[in-house]
């Protein structure tokens, strides 16, 4: 089926304008991006949406990113759900050792052109 | 028998020795009469009827043996018993010679009391039992006055043999004893009822006296009037026999009447067979000046020590002083509240056991700067993150330094410490640290806004643009790109600087990888100038090693981007690895220590513009940027070298450059094999 070949992709960002770009590059006839603007929400929506992949930031208000993949992977569902932690902080160590061995990969917003972080979505969701 | 019938008449010319026979043959009832002569004793016994006579030899005008000759030559007399008793004549030929004259006894001086007691009851005994027989044979005359003279002559040369010897000695004694007082450095005179009798040389002249004007005038008249009632008080009491002393300070007059502070010494003597006093005078001067500036030296140690005392105590920091032997010699209240010992308890104690210094990351003993101090004579600051633990265990984070303590010739006597608990500026560094690290993300993540939706409009997400706003998103994505490497810059020196989040995780990578990365990210910029780029690594052997992937790229790409910035259009920039070529100058030349054999070096080279030499001393601090720099080119903050170091230094390595102004520079790193 169409709709069930769609892609999901959970998008955890406090900030409005970062979720306007990831939105305008990721979404598309094949990926559906759902947005949460912080932990506890991005936790309720990846528990309900089972998404293909979550985007997650670090510092945001309510349920911060360390915490929320603490409470995902307690989850049967979660525990092996796909995340990349998008940051601007440079915590990555803290980051693989709260999300054990199934974080997909860690990018420093700041480094990356957003075209390329769109590039690397896909490839993982289509690959 | 009835003794005190009987009377004995004592010849003898010493009125002692007189005395005491008259004494005890009186006592045992005898009636007794004295003569102090032979011609005397003649005269009484003719005058009185004697009984015994007793008689010493050795008299004036007659002698015993005249006497008892001219006795048992008088009919009247003869039979009268004659005694010699004598302590000159005592040989056997004198007794002879006594006897011959006609004499009952010869008794020899000294003999005990009841000998000689016993002796004269015999003689009685015998005189009243008719038992004393005279001699009819009596020495001729003429024989008598040989054998007299023979004993006089002989008894003469005796006693001048002994006057003479006695005479000697006494000369000899009285010398030694005028040579002592004439030559004494203290003053001595003698004083006899109050009258100047005697003064020693000496005296005189530090009085400026002369003998005349001293000599039998009364002793008070150079004494100041205030002292004279206190010694007159003194000579009262010692003439009374009352306690005096014998020491005592009072003052003399000069003869220009200065009075003179002395010291005297009184005893008791007698001189010219009267009792005199002699005192020893002693000039106080000189001694009362020393301690008058002993007293004024120790006032002014006193107060140099509370001055002292006072601003140590004052000094917000801890301060502590020890000797070459650790030993604790001084510390202020600081020191003792932070160290936990009080300041009794702590001096005189090795300081190691007092102040226990130790590293923060792993509680060795710090104890390098304090021996350094004193070993080098050099103000040696403290390591960094150094704590010290309090008696009770507390722990206290601390930062200062250790200067030498020198004697006047430069020795090193000791070692100043100073040290400040740091506890605060820790809290606020840390705070400072959170601060930056938050403030950075915070401002990152607009920046990231705005980065992607330039991009975003760049790549006609938006429409198609013109290529003017092409040129002018491009402007706009620039300025981003560095207001973003700034924060991360300032970021990474925040890291450096606390220690913290600068954490160093090695990986085996090929370093050809990374230095791609980083030319690559430089592309701009080569581009702009159109800079040749030659990497020799390439080339290498071996081009696998354990490094921080991220931060060593880091490392490269400072270098790179500086290379460029400093270069002129179409320069050249040769990146490569060893250090043949300039080994030994660079070593010299910035202190660094590479050791080809445990590490390996990498340099970046550039044909541009230099740096100014007398600035090259400066080029690793932060935020510094060479004149040349900052007039070629606007862009840069000062930290890309200061972060290139500080990674290398973290590898364990070292950071050394030489520079040519207009001919370029050559930075070199080392990282261990």
């Amino acid at each position: 089926m169409k709709q069930n070949q769609k892609k999901k992709v959970l998008v955890v960002e406090d900030e409005q304008p970062l979720q306007s770009a990831l939105f305008e590059v990721l979404h598309s006839d094949n990926i559906q991006v759902i947005q949460a603007f912080n932990g506890e929400e991005g936790l309720e929506k990846a528990k309900k949406e089972h998404p293909d992949l979550i985007l997650l930031d670090i510092i945001m208000p309510k349920l911060g990113g360390v915490k929320m993949l603490q409470e995902l992977r307690k989850d049967a569902w979660g525990k092996n759900a796909q995340v990349i932690i998008l940051t601007n902080l440079n915590v990555k160590e803290k980051v693989v050792e709260a999300a054990q061995e199934n974080v997909y990969d860690f990018f420093i917003k700041s480094d990356w052109d957003i075209e390329e972080i769109g590039e690397k979505v896909k490839d993982k969701l289509f690959s | 028998m009835i003794k005190n019938e009987i009377k004995i008449l004592i010849v003898d010319d010493n009125k002692e020795s007189n005395y005491l026979l008259e004494v005890m043959l009186k006592q045992k009832g005898y009636i007794v009469d004295t003569a102090f002569n032979g011609l005397e004793a003649l005269k009484k016994i003719k005058k009185d009827s004697v009984d015994i006579i007793i008689s010493d030899i050795l008299m004036p005008v007659m002698d015993g043996f005249e006497l008892c000759r001219k006795c048992k030559d008088d009919e009247k007399i003869k039979n009268i018993p004659f005694i010699f008793y004598t302590a000159e004549y005592i040989t056997r030929a004198d007794e002879k010679f006594a006897m011959s004259l006609g004499a009952e006894k010869f008794i020899k001086k000294p003999i005990k009391p009841n000998d000689f007691l016993r002796i004269i009851e015999e003689v009685v005994q015998d005189y009243q039992g008719g038992k004393i027989k005279i001699s009819e044979k009596k020495p001729e005359e003429k024989e008598f006055i040989q054998k007299h003279k023979e004993k006089l002559a002989q008894k003469l040369e005796e006693k001048i043999t002994i006057a003479e010897k006695i005479n000697k000695a006494l000369k000899e004694s009285e010398e030694k004893y005028r040579n002592l007082v004439e030559r004494a450095r203290d003053g001595i005179i003698i004083i006899r009822k109050g009258l100047i009798v005697y003064t020693n040389p000496f005296l005189l002249e530090k009085f400026g006296y002369k003998t005349d004007e001293v000599y039998g005038k009364l002793f008070a008249l150079f004494v100041s009037k205030s002292e004279r009632k206190k010694l007159e008080g003194y000579y009262k009491k010692r003439m009374t026999g009352q306690d005096a002393p014998s020491i005592y300070e009072t003052k003399l007059l000069t003869k220009d009447g200065t009075e003179v502070e002395v010291e005297c010494n009184v005893g008791l003597i007698t001189f010219q067979d009267e009792k005199s006093d002699l005192i020893i005078i002693r000039d106080l001067t000189e001694r009362k000046k020393t301690e008058a500036k002993i007293k004024e030296y120790v006032k002014e140690v006193v107060r140099e020590r509370d001055k002292l005392n006072t601003i140590i105590h004052s000094i917000g920091d801890a301060v502590f002083v020890i000797d070459t032997e650790h030993r604790v010699l001084l510390l202020n209240r600081v020191a003792s509240d932070i160290s936990g010992y009080t300041i009794s308890e702590a001096i005189g104690r090795k300081y190691e056991d007092i102040f226990k210094f130790v590293l923060e990351k792993n509680e060795k003993p710090n104890i390098y700067f304090v021996d350094k101090a004193i070993n080098m004579g050099t103000i040696q600051k403290m390591a960094n993150h150094t704590i010290i633990i309090a008696k009770d265990g507390t722990r206290t984070a601390i930062a200062d330094s250790a200067a030498p303590l020198k004697d006047e010739k430069g020795k090193v006597v000791g070692c100043v410490v100073v040290f400040h608990d740091v506890t605060r500026e820790r809290k606020i560094e840390q705070m400072k640290t959170e601060f930056v690290s938050v403030a950075s993300h915070q401002l990152k993540t607009p920046l990231t806004g705005i980065k992607w939706f330039t991009e975003l409009l760049l790549n006609g997400r938006a429409g198609k643009i013109s290529e003017k706003q092409k040129d002018f998103l491009t402007q706009i994505s620039l300025s981003n790109s560095r207001m973003i490497k700034l924060v991360g810059d300032l970021l990474d020196v925040s890291h450096i600087e606390t220690g913290k989040k600068f954490e160093i995780n090695k990986t085996e990578s090929d370093i050809n990888e990374i230095i791609d990365q980083a030319i690559s990210d430089n592309q701009n910029l080569i581009k702009e100038k159109n800079i040749k780029i030659e990497n020799k690594i390439k080339e290498a052997v071996r081009t696998k090693f354990v490094f921080d992937k991220e931060k060593i790229r880091q490392v490269f790409y400072n270098l790179i981007s500086n290379a460029c910035k400093y270069s002129k259009n179409d320069g050249i920039i040769e990146i490569g690895c060893g250090c043949e070529i300039e080994k030994g100058v660079f070593r010299a030349h910035c202190g660094c220590d590479f050791d080809s054999e445990k590490e390996i070096a990498f340099y970046v080279k550039d044909d541009g513009m230099g740096i100014p030499k007398k600035q090259q001393e400066k080029i690793f601090e932060k935020f510094f940027r060479a004149d040349n720099a900052i007039i070629a080119q606007s862009d840069g903050t000062g930290l890309g070298l200061y972060i290139a170091k500080a990674i290398v230094v973290a590898h364990g390595g070292s950071m050394w450059f030489e520079s040519k102004e207009n001919r370029g520079t050559i930075f070199h790193f080392s990282l261990l094999k």
